[in-house]
């Protein structure tokens, strides 16, 4: 009895080892396959330093930089970045920023926080501003991080070539403390505008919605040539606030014009404009 | 469904009522509740003596079991008191009567005592009695279990005074009350066999709310850990069978009356080198017992009271306080006390008053009453009768949850912090209530050639939810109010979750077990039946919930007219109610039955070798008519074309557990025992996870979430005391229910299975020189039926995430205003459809060896367990949506892959010492002992933060481990990151190579549950000085000092006894995906992540911290106690 009690035993054993072996297989995770290198795809930023009394800027692109010692009026040009989340971030060329900001930097903040960074597309051109003054007051709607004083601008660029005998011009009204203006881009002695930008509020970039909506990033095609550009306050017949003869505007080329400075600016601060080439 | 019901029930009356009419007297079931004594008598030359009469007396109560040896000369007492020690008589005409005493009866185990005997007249040689060690070598034991005994509770330390610090002397006990890696709701929990674990599951065992305890230490007899017992009548488990039997009443009054109390000075202010006090608390614990008899050897009574209070304070950041740094809280009493008098009085344009409580701290309560009363009536010889009365009444104050229920939360939430204090009436209160009452008859008859055992009890389980202090829950809204800094100032009125919310449980138990004993073979038939009724009530935001940017927009709000000029419009509101008309607060009310039936035989017939073999079935039902229906669903067609009824609760299936047992003591001398068996175990799931489906239908609810569009529009919602003042008109009827344009449902599948597991186990025992015992003991559990959820209505993946190969899931979460793009949702209107399902993967390993020690004045015990344990759902969730998103995936939440159990701990060392010494006779004795438990740390998962595969849940995806940088892209994580990618990649490139798990795991994802936290040392310590200065009626009164520490290392030295926590499991955080990926295109950007840093801008370096909980600090606990 003895025996065949050992003989029992022994085989439950071998049955239960093999089954527990056949059961032991797992679910296995799938295969993983990862990224193989930077990405292909990429955007392009471009920026502009438009804030008066702040001094010349280094910039950076997730703190590579992109550019150095910018000063007012002045830009970048084109900097690749990868696609997705960047951030962006202006460095005073020597010493700190100054005013609101003290020793922090300018930084593109977007999100409920003000502390998620930009989202670039792939193709896609960028024109950043910095625009606003030492000073700006730090905001006091709820749970606001944004600290005030300068602080980025962000339009898209379109690059599409101009047709033959074209170029593509656009405009920005970036003169801190000015009021609304109307552009008028006037062929030299005639005084019906070529083009013209109506009632522009500071750092506007668009206005309407829906079906009325007007995108002041795009451009609009003027005929390749010599022009006045005429800022007038009040209405498109209002006082001239500033006039810049002799802008020219070539074949095939891509413009943005921006009024910057202060009025009753004076030195570099004071109210003028200037243009960006694009291409 | 019903019809089955009913013809099932009358089924079960008629085998009732056959059992009964056999018996016609008096049987243990579920529960185990005693202990066994067993043998056999031999005269001189070996041959087995039948008609031999065996007396066994309990020496303490007097309590006397009589039988006669049958014709192998066997006898058995099958239910006697569990204790001792005993002392058996044999006597037999013509033979010298022969007797031994000292005999202890372990519950649930057989104590084998053999006997041979001499003719009269015949010179006595030596009394030859062999007797068993109790419940570890013992021919009726085959599984694994472990008995801890009444002198352990007294002796080993536990400064929560908690029977789980006990039951976790079992080797194979893991983290909280989980055995096997297993999920602790798969546990049963009896004391004196009532069902006494919260089968309703929202915690393993009742009090787990109220952070109290079902029982006193001082009312437990003894505890068994019972993991894989092959008798078929202990049932309703796949974790572990846990079976406490309190103690009763002898004929000498014992008695003890006991205090204890720990506070803030008695833990650690330290960790590790950093200094860092605790807040202060005051817990304080008494109680008494007495033990006695009303009738001497006839009738015994035993009484246990104990009242448990701690006090911790409520308010740990006042108004006007300010933190470390000196900088100011948010919360000025200026604001508070003005907020405080507009809502106390009324004022231009406000006719109401209320008061919302204090913002002055207070003493948040956790108390409870525990009372417990026994009476043992030895009727006669054959028949001993006992009945128990157990009542439990506790609760603890909690601050008001800060989740905003199908809304929003305010920012900070709503508990007290540097931003954030609220009204005490926002508090609320869990109460934890037990009425528990179990009768026992057991009776042998025909001379001992049968036995019966019956059991009958009720349980009643009261859990419900009061407002702060324990007034009733206010019918006023939750009102957030907002500060400067965003986050929420404070909370007043009612709890958002606590009105209605009620839980009542009512078990039912009858249990009767029939032992028949013929020859070699004792058969056993029986029945364990529990009647279950639910009544579950909760209504999160059912008094509706506004929010407001600051205390004057909440002015201006109130004391002005939407569209008047001062008018402030909320800055949310939500409210959700009740769907049906007339129903003020739904609740899931039903009815489940669990009829178990077994026939089981032992078979003695080969020499030294016990056989068990039963089979034993298990029929749960469900009585679903109460449920509301939902034609919605009904109409709908869900993934792989599924319908559901969420009306349809799951059919009755038989569940058939065979299990067979053997033990062989090898030569016959009880020094090596080999034992084992195999079978099936069948347990109950969490009834919580039945009543989600009969509360989330989607009929009983609707909502109303104020916006531009809603109905009011926000901007014209002025606060209004009464919290039903914008419903909607509720026309929805149980018969015609009004199923609002969004919903969730739960639901069962129609074949749906309670859980069933394989499980089998293989040990030996082999008693060695100077009472030692080893073990070595492997236990393999399969799953049969492993419970796990899926979501019905989430759309099958749109592709994979490129750049890292899991399944990507539609962007649009389906609702009418996003059409456009692969949408993860199969039917727009259902947000989730939660099917409890049935999967048999999954299973657990463990082996173990152990060294004992059970009797002499050094007790103790080591053991090493090495455990495995995966399974495809964390089963530890506390509903059924919890469980579904309980998991870290790789592929989706609807089919997680297996992996590591949560509890699973993969080597755990445990054991206990305890010595006991007298110093001077009857006056001075000291006992030290120590429970030393040194174990792999927690597992976690390493996801990535975010949701990457866009299915809706975050933190949920387990991450890549990148080889190299091509392997990633990373950003900045914000506009503050000072990092440039490359530097990013550094750091996270040193951080997994410093992580021994993520570097063994670079070029593959992480595991769910793979990491483990480091090793922890814990030594508890405990020392009691008796001192007996005087003696009262003859008998010592003994002084009690006992102090006692928990992780005693961590007193010699705060670098030791630590526990290492990691600093951050998710490293990466999703930021997006590369540009374009689009609804329509959704595979072509690839996900860009951010390793983010410390909040002082330095990288984290490394993966694990020194936790500052208690857990890393010494705690000790001071007691005296009088014993008589």
């Amino acid at each position: 009895m003895n025996y065949s009690f050992k003989n029992i035993l022994t085989l439950a054993a071998t049955a239960f080892v093999t089954a527990g072996l056949v059961s032991c297989q797992e679910t296995e995770y799938p295969a993983a396959v990862p990224a193989s290198g930077a990405s292909t795809l990429t955007a392009r930023v471009l920026f502009v330093n438009a804030a008066p009394g702040v001094a010349p800027l280094n910039f950076f692109v997730s703190n590579v930089p992109a550019g150095t010692n910018v000063a007012l009026g002045s830009h970048t040009g084109y900097n690749p970045t990868p696609v997705g989340p960047i951030q962006l971030r202006a460095k005073a060329a020597t010493g700190a920023i100054g005013g609101v900001l003290g020793t922090d930097d300018i930084l593109f903040r977007a999100g409920a926080t003000n502390q998620t960074n930009f989202t670039a597309a792939a193709g896609t051109n960028h024109t950043f501003f910095v625009t606003d003054t030492l000073n700006r007051a730090k905001p006091t709607t709820i749970g606001a991080t944004d600290l005030g004083g300068p602080r980025f601008l962000n339009v898209i660029d379109n690059l599409a070539a101009p047709a033959a005998g074209n170029a593509h011009i656009r405009f920005f009204h970036l003169a801190t403390n000015a009021p609304a203006v109307w552009v008028n881009v006037l062929r030299t002695g005639v005084t019906t505008p070529v083009a013209s930008f109506a009632n522009r509020a500071y750092r506007a970039v668009s206005t309407g919605a829906g079906a009325t909506l007007v995108n002041f990033a795009n451009f609009t095609p003027i005929v390749a040539g010599s022009y006045t550009i005429e800022v007038r306050t009040g209405s498109a017949t209002g006082p001239v606030a500033l006039s810049v003869p002799g802008v020219a505007l070539d074949n095939g080329k891509i413009y943005t014009l921006f009024a910057r400075g202060l009025v009753r600016g004076t030195g570099a601060n004071a109210l003028g404009a200037s243009v960006i080439l694009h291409n | 469904m019903n019809k089955k019901f009913y013809f099932l029930k009358s089924a079960y009356t008629l085998l009732l009522v056959a059992i009964m009419s056999v018996v016609a007297q008096n049987a243990s079931a579920q529960g185990v509740t005693t202990a066994s004594i067993s043998g056999v008598v031999t005269d001189d030359k070996g041959g087995q003596l039948p008609g031999a009469t065996v007396v066994a007396i309990h020496g303490p109560s007097g309590t006397k079991y009589g039988t006669v040896t049958n014709v192998s000369g066997r006898f058995n007492f099958p239910a006697v008191r569990v204790g001792g020690p005993y002392k058996l008589t044999v006597t037999f005409v013509g033979f010298q009567t022969q007797s031994t005493d000292n005999i202890s009866a372990d519950l649930g185990s057989n104590s084998t005592v053999n006997f041979k005997v001499y003719e009269e007249g015949k010179q006595l040689q030596e009394i030859v009695v062999t007797a068993g060690r109790g419940a570890v070598i013992s021919g009726d034991r085959n599984g694994a279990s472990t008995n801890i005994k009444r002198e352990s509770f007294e002796r080993l330390p536990t400064i929560s005074r908690s029977f789980t610090d006990f039951s976790a002397l079992t080797p194979q006990a893991g983290p909280g009350f989980s055995f096997g890696g297993r999920s602790s709701l798969y546990n049963n929990f009896s004391i004196d066999g009532a069902t006494s674990n919260n089968v309703f599951g929202l915690s393993a065992l009742p009090g787990g709310q109220s952070g109290a305890q079902p029982i006193s230490v001082d009312a437990i007899q003894e505890l068994q850990v019972s993991l894989s017992p092959y008798d078929v009548s202990q049932g309703s488990f796949t974790g572990a069978g846990v079976n406490a039997v309190t103690r009763s009443g002898t004929n000498e009054i014992q008695g003890s009356v006991y205090y204890f109390l720990r506070n803030q000075s008695l833990v650690n202010k330290k960790v590790g080198d950093v200094t860092s006090p605790i807040i202060d608390f005051n817990s304080n614990n008494f109680g008494a017992r007495l033990g006695g008899a009303l009738i001497k050897n006839k009738l015994f009574y035993f009484v246990n009271v104990e009242r448990e209070t701690r006090t911790d304070p409520a308010v740990l950041f006042p108004a006007d306080g300010v933190d470390s740094q000196g900088r100011p809280f948010q919360q000025t009493s200026n604001e508070l006390n003005r907020l405080q008098n507009f809502l106390t009085t009324t004022a231009p344009g406000k006719d109401w008053t209320f008061d919302p409580g204090t913002f002055n701290t207070f003493n948040a309560l956790t108390a409870s009453t525990k009372f417990l009363i026994k009476l043992d009536w030895n009727i006669n010889d054959n028949n001993k009768f006992t009945i128990r009365y157990n009542q439990l009444d506790s609760f603890r104050d909690i601050p008001p949850s800060g989740s905003g229920g199908f809304a929003a939360g305010p920012a900070g939430g709503r508990g007290n912090s540097n931003n954030t204090l609220p009204f005490s009436l926002s508090w609320y209160r869990i109460n934890n209530n037990l009425k528990n009452v179990i009768a026992e008859l057991n009776s042998t008859f025909g001379n001992g050639k049968f036995a019966n055992n019956l059991q009958v009890g009720y349980s009643a389980f009261r859990d419900f939810r009061q407002a702060g202090g324990g007034a009733d829950s206010p019918n006023f809204p939750t009102v957030d109010i907002l500060g400067a800094t965003g986050q929420n100032l404070t909370a007043f009125g009612a709890e958002p979750f606590t009105p209605n919310n009620r839980l009542d449980q009512d078990i039912i138990q009858l249990n009767d077990k029939f032992d028949i004993f013929a020859g070699n073979h004792t058969l056993s038939i029986g029945t364990a039946n529990e009647f279950y009724s639910f009544f579950n009530a909760f209504t999160p935001l059912i008094r509706g919930n506004y929010r407001f940017n600051s205390v004057n927009d909440f002015i201006a709000n109130v004391t002005n007219a939407p569209g008047t000029p001062g008018f402030v419009a909320p800055a949310a509101y939500a409210i959700q109610y009740s769907a049906l008309s007339g129903v003020d607060a739904p609740a899931a009310n039903f009815k489940s039955a669990q009829y178990g039936f077994y026939v089981q035989d032992k078979f003695t017939g080969i020499k030294n070798v016990t056989i068990t073999a039963g089979v034993r079935v298990d029929i749960p039902t469900f009585d679903g008519t109460s449920v509301v229906g939902n034609p919605v669903t009904d109409e709908m067609t869900f993934n792989n074309n599924e319908k559901i009824k969420v009306n349809q609760l799951p059919q009755s299936t038989p569940l058939w557990s065979p299990r067979v047992g053997f033990n062989w003591d090898l030569k016959g001398d009880k020094k090596i025992q080999l034992r084992g068996g195999t079978g099936i175990f069948t347990g109950r799931i969490p009834f919580v996870w039945i009543s989600n489906q009969v509360s989330n239908t989607g009929a009983l609810f609707g909502t109303l979430l104020g916006s531009a569009t809603s109905a009011p529009p926000l901007n014209q919602i002025r606060f209004n005391p009464n919290p039903n003042a914008f419903l909607p008109p509720i026309i929805g009827t149980v018969a015609k229910p009004e199923i609002p344009p969004t919903f969730t449902v739960n639901a069962t599948v129609p074949n749906f299975k309670f859980p069933q597991v394989w499980r089998t186990n293989f040990a030996a025992d082999v008693k060695l020189p100077g009472g030692l015992i080893a073990t070595g003991e492997f236990i393999y559990t399969k799953d049969v039926n492993a419970v796990f959820i899926r979501d019905a209505n989430l759309a099958n993946p749109v592709g994979t995430v490129p750049g890292d190969g899991r399944p990507l899931f539609g962007a649009a979460n389906g609702d009418a205003t996003q059409p456009a793009g692969p949408d993860r949702r199969i039917n727009d209107r259902v947000v989730q459809a939660l099917m409890v399902d049935n999967i048999s993967a999954g299973y657990s390993a463990s082996f173990t060896a152990q060294l004992q020690k059970t009797a002499g004045p050094i007790q103790g015990s080591i053991a090493y367990t090495y455990t495995d344990s995966k399974d495809i759902n964390g089963q530890s969730g506390s509903t059924a949506g919890a469980l579904f998103t309980g998991n870290s995936v790789v592929s989706t939440l609807n089919l997680p892959n297996l992996a590591y159990s949560n509890n699973v701990v993969p080597n755990r060392v445990n054991g206990f010492v305890s010595w006991r010494k007298e110093w001077i006779k009857d006056f001075l004795a000291t006992s030290l002992s120590f429970i030393y438990t040194g174990f792999t740390g927690s597992n976690f998962s390493y996801n990535y933060g975010g949701n990457v595969n866009s299915d809706g849940y975050a933190n949920k995806d387990l991450m890549y481990i990148p080889r190299s940088q091509g392997e990633i892209i990373l950003a900045p994580a914000n506009a503050l990151d000072p990092r440039t990618p490359q530097e990013i990649w550094n750091q996270l490139d040193a951080y997994i190579s410093q992580d021994e798990y993520l570097n063994s795991r670079r070029g593959q994802y992480a595991e769910r549950n793979g990491a483990f936290m480091p090793w922890v040392n814990r030594l508890d310590m405990r020392l009691l000085v008796d001192i007996t200065p005087f003696k009262v009626g003859g008998r010592n009164l003994t002084l009690q000092f006992s102090g006692e520490v928990q992780n005693f290392l961590n007193l010699i030295s705060s670098n030791a006894g630590l526990v290492k926590i990691p600093t951050r499991s998710q490293i990466l955080t999703f930021a997006g995906y590369e540009v374009p990926h689009t609804a329509a295109a959704p595979t072509t950007g690839r996900p860009v992540f951010t390793f983010p840093l410390n909040t002082d801008n330095t990288p984290i370096s490394q993966t694990f911290i020194n936790s500052a909980g208690l857990g890393s600090r010494w705690q000790a606990q001071i007691g005296f106690r009088v014993i008589f």
